[in-house]
């Protein structure tokens, strides 16, 4: 081993992170033993999160960076000589560059500039080793940074089965960097990279110089010297310069740099003049160099035929099949959700009912008896029951993601998107709304334009979540006979749920392309998305994020909703009234529930939901549903479990309630249906606005933003529940 | 094969280019289109054809270039409808109309 033995006091001493002292100028300050800084980067689907899980394991955490909800993943792990690292991932792309929100992130933190992450101490660059022509763009950035680099070539064991040979040896003498073959996958190379990430910092990084044209290297050099002055490292610098050439626009991270548009266009003057053009100056170069690289380092067996991602393709995108498949594909994935994941929630309600009884027996009956089975454990219970369908809804999501098809239906929707006025890639973050609107709405960033961009977050939220999911099964289950349709293919309450997913879907292209008339008026930018080839998802992968999710849906019932659980107990519950004695027990109890707190909230709110069918208690699940959606559901098991006696399951109470007065059922399936339509459209999430509010551009802009979603999105569920019960009605349904 | 890392034996090659795609950078957009060149958008499926000319946004000819889509390279056209499918640099790039509606392109003979 050429390299020198590290002394652990080395480690991490080269760059201390200030801004304006990074690259390999530092002077090597005893350094506290900190953990050694890595940063990841990579080209979107080059394996990058499965290699930062196979390096971290669970020992991650998701966070955000300071002022901006691009998702920060970090985590820690030991270098085999036993110091500690910290890895921070950084969103994945094609290039170092500004255009998107996410690529800004990677390129602020990669020059120094990042606002709350200091300069890493090693930079490992995930290289997809079938496609590592593209890749090396990336590289060649990220190698004239002057940072210590390492490169995983991933996805090894697929160059090899492609018959593609790389010859990594030459690769590192060509790059002068640490190159580590990797198949993250199945963990193999993660301890050869954990070595070279812990040695990188002990060799030299000078950064790597292109050797540029003479003309451009002088006409570019008043512009580095400038970045340089900003506070950006030499060498760092030096790449700016280069890749501003292309550029523009201003970018924002670099707007207090003074005199910078007149320095550039200065330089593109005297490049044009000897007779270069400026903007393809840095891709000829690299590409240029690439070329080179790859004839020395890489060998192909026989030239590409049809690949198995062709062979695939030629369906899943053939004209009339493509959109049959996604069509049947999303029935299979709403269908399953129903029926896979009903013997989990029978297990888990069965637990509830269980834990309800036994806690129940136990407690002196009173008023904390009722606090802990009716509040608490019908309350949050009767959400958690939910928790297998959530899973495995983010299941699906993540396997089309992983597998390359979510980048299909994008381009299949692509027609379809452009009628409404954005384009197909718009759809992944819609897709992605399936799940949850928080992530659908940050997946909006991958859309280049703003006012797209816009008018895409502004719709995400009408694509039916994770959280509506307990509302409409609840009320399909109850009201929904489980018969066969489709000669047994379906049954109608999976068609039912469909039909609410499709509602949304619908309704989200419409107002989209309402928006890009009106008030986000502008041409539709032209799509540029790249196809990543079929893969067979990782099961660890997967795994980790259906985990990720379900906790936190876990922690919410556990916290936001276990709190809400209790208020409305107590709102249900007090004050305590002397009922009248001669009433049947079950009306004295109700006499005692329409008298409390809640009773009272609920008749001042009826007047507002009369019109759409609903009595005061579903009033005040609406209303309460405002802070999360999943506390209709604990809301109604609160209420129907302070106001009987009996230990029936709620969709048997709900069939059972009757109106006091005419004594007819309260929740016909035309109620039902209504109340569905009114939870597809209404806007009841709090964590969807705040998120709204940063992504729309924060502050006042970003309040006024998610001021039209919430007003639009809860008229349209007004007026949508009221067409459809008093419609029903006129049509003799109800 | 996997724990092969960095091996300091011989100083890394200087980052020169020595391929010809450095001096296309010397011809001017602006110069008269050779005889047979044509938009990307009239090529039909199966076509393969070298990029001549990217006239379209700035941020989009920007992106375009980082994916290795730039002036010089041949692209091969897998599907043509609303969008394009197209293989550049051994990757599969879908891009809207309207892009490849602006670029230039002088397609190879058929064979
Ligand atoms: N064959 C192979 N597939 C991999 C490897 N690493 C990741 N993948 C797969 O590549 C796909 C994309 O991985 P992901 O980590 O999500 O990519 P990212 O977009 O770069 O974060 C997933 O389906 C992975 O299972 C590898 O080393 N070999």
């Amino acid at each position: 081993m050429a390299s020198p033995p590290l002394a652990a006091g080395d480690l991490g001493a080269r760059h201390p992170g200030s801004i304006g002292g990074g690259g390999s100028s530092a002077a090597p300050t005893a350094a506290p033993a900190r953990p050694l800084r890595v940063a990841l980067v990579g080209n979107p689907n080059t394996g990058k999160t499965t290699l930062f899980n196979a390096l971290t394991g669970l020992r991650q955490r998701v966070g955000n960076f300071a002022g901006v909800t691009v998702e920060r993943h970090e985590g820690r792990f030991r270098t085999p000589d036993g110091h500690a690292a910290l890895l921070l991932d950084l969103p994945g792309s094609y290039s170092l560059s500004a255009g998107s929100p996410d690529e800004a992130i990677a390129l602020e933190v990669l020059i120094g500039r990042g606002r709350d992450v200091p300069l890493p101490d090693v930079v490992v660059v995930v290289a997809d080793a079938q496609h590592l022509e593209r890749n090396l763009f990336l590289a060649s950035q990220v190698l004239e940074l002057g940072l210590p680099v390492v490169v995983a070539l991933n996805q090894f064991d697929a160059a090899t089965a492609a018959g593609i040979t790389i010859d990594v040896p030459e690769l590192i003498h060509e790059l002068g960097v640490a190159v580590v073959p990797t198949v993250a996958k199945r963990g193999e190379g993660i301890e050869a990279l954990r070595r070279a990430i812990a040695q990188a910092p002990a060799l030299p990084a000078d950064g790597r110089r292109f050797a540029l044209p003479e003309a451009a290297e002088s006409a570019l050099a008043p512009v580095a010297a400038r970045l340089e002055d900003a506070g950006l490292p030499p060498s760092a610098a030096r790449m700016e310069a280069l890749r501003l050439l292309g550029v523009a626009h201003p970018e924002a991270h670099l707007a207090d740099v003074a005199e910078l548009p007149a320095l550039l266009a200065r330089a593109r003057a005297a490049i044009a003049d000897a007779g270069l053009v400026p903007e393809r100056l840095e891709a000829e170069l690299r590409y240029g160099w690439i070329g080179g690289v790859l004839a020395r380092c890489v060998t192909r067996r026989a030239p590409r035929g049809r690949t198995a991602t062709d062979r695939v393709d030629a369906v899943v995108l053939h004209r009339v099949w493509g959109p049959a498949i996604f069509v049947a594909l999303m029935a299979l994935v709403f269908q399953s959700i129903f029926t896979w994941a009903t013997p989990l929630q029978d297990a888990i309600e069965g637990g509830m009912t269980w834990l309800g009884g036994r806690v129940g027996a136990l407690l002196p009956p009173g008023d904390l008896n009722s606090l802990v089975v009716d509040g608490v454990i019908a309350g949050v219970g009767g959400v958690l029951v939910f928790l297998p369908q959530i899973a495995l809804l983010f299941l699906f999501i993540g396997f089309l993601e992983d597998s390359g098809y979510m980048a299909r239906a994008a381009f299949l929707m692509d027609g379809l998107m452009r009628r409404v006025g954005l384009h197909g890639k718009s759809f992944i973050p819609m897709l992605s709304g399936y799940a949850c609107a928080v992530p659908g709405i940050m997946a909006a960033r991958t859309v280049e334009n703003e006012k797209d961009r816009l008018a895409t977050i502004m719709v995400v939220p009408l694509m039916s979540c994770s959280a509506r999911l307990p509302v409409y099964a609840l009320l399909i289950g109850a009201f929904v006979p489980p018969v066969a349709v489709l000669g047994g293919a379906l049954t109608l309450q999976g068609v039912t749920m469909l039909g609410m997913y499709f509602l949304g879907t619908v309704t989200a292209l419409g107002v989209a392309a309402l928006f890009k008339r009106t008030l986000l008026r502008g041409p539709a930018r032209p799509m540029i998305l790249e196809l990543p080839q079929y893969r067979w998802p990782s099961a660890k992968s997967l795994a980790i994020g259906v985990y990720g999710r379900a906790s936190l849906f876990v922690r919410r019932a556990g916290t936001v909703i276990l709190a809400l659980s209790i208020v409305l107990w107590a709102m249900a519950t007090y004050p305590k009234t002397t009922p009248d004695a001669s009433l049947p027990e079950a009306a004295q109890q109700e006499q005692q529930l329409e008298r409390s707190f809640l009773g009272r909230v609920g008749h001042a709110i009826e007047p507002a939901v009369r019109p759409l069918g609903y009595d005061w208690k579903i009033g005040v699940s609406i209303a309460a549903s405002f802070a999360a959606r999943e506390v209709f559901v604990s809301t109604m098991g609160t209420i129907y479990g302070v106001g009987s006696e009996g230990e029936a399951a709620l969709p048997d109470r709900l069939r059972a309630e009757r109106d006091p007065e005419t004594g007819r059922a309260t929740y016909t399936p035309l109620v039902a249906i209504g109340l569905m339509v009114f939870y597809v459209y209404a806007l009841m999430c709090i964590s969807t606005m705040a998120v709204t509010v940063r992504e729309a551009g924060g502050g006042r802009v970003g309040w006024r933003w998610a001021g039209v979603q919430f007003a639009y999105m809860l008229a349209l569920a007004w007026g949508a529940a009221f067409v459809v019960y008093q419609g029903g009605r006129l049509l003799g349904w109800g | 094969m996997l724990s092969l890392f960095a091996r300091r034996s011989r100083p890394a090659r200087p980052l020169t280019v020595v391929s010809a795609d450095a001096s296309s950078s010397a011809t001017d957009p602006a110069a008269a289109t050779p005889p047979g060149a044509c938009p990307l958008a009239a090529c039909a499926p199966g076509a393969r054809a070298t990029v001549l000319a990217l006239c379209c946004g700035h941020q989009e000819a920007c992106r375009l270039r980082a994916l290795g889509f730039s002036e010089g390279t041949q692209v091969d056209v897998v599907d043509a409808r609303h969008a394009m499918l197209l293989d550049v640099r051994g990757t599969r790039l879908a891009l809207g109309r309207a892009l490849t509606a602006g670029i230039t392109v002088q397609p190879h003979a058929a064979g």
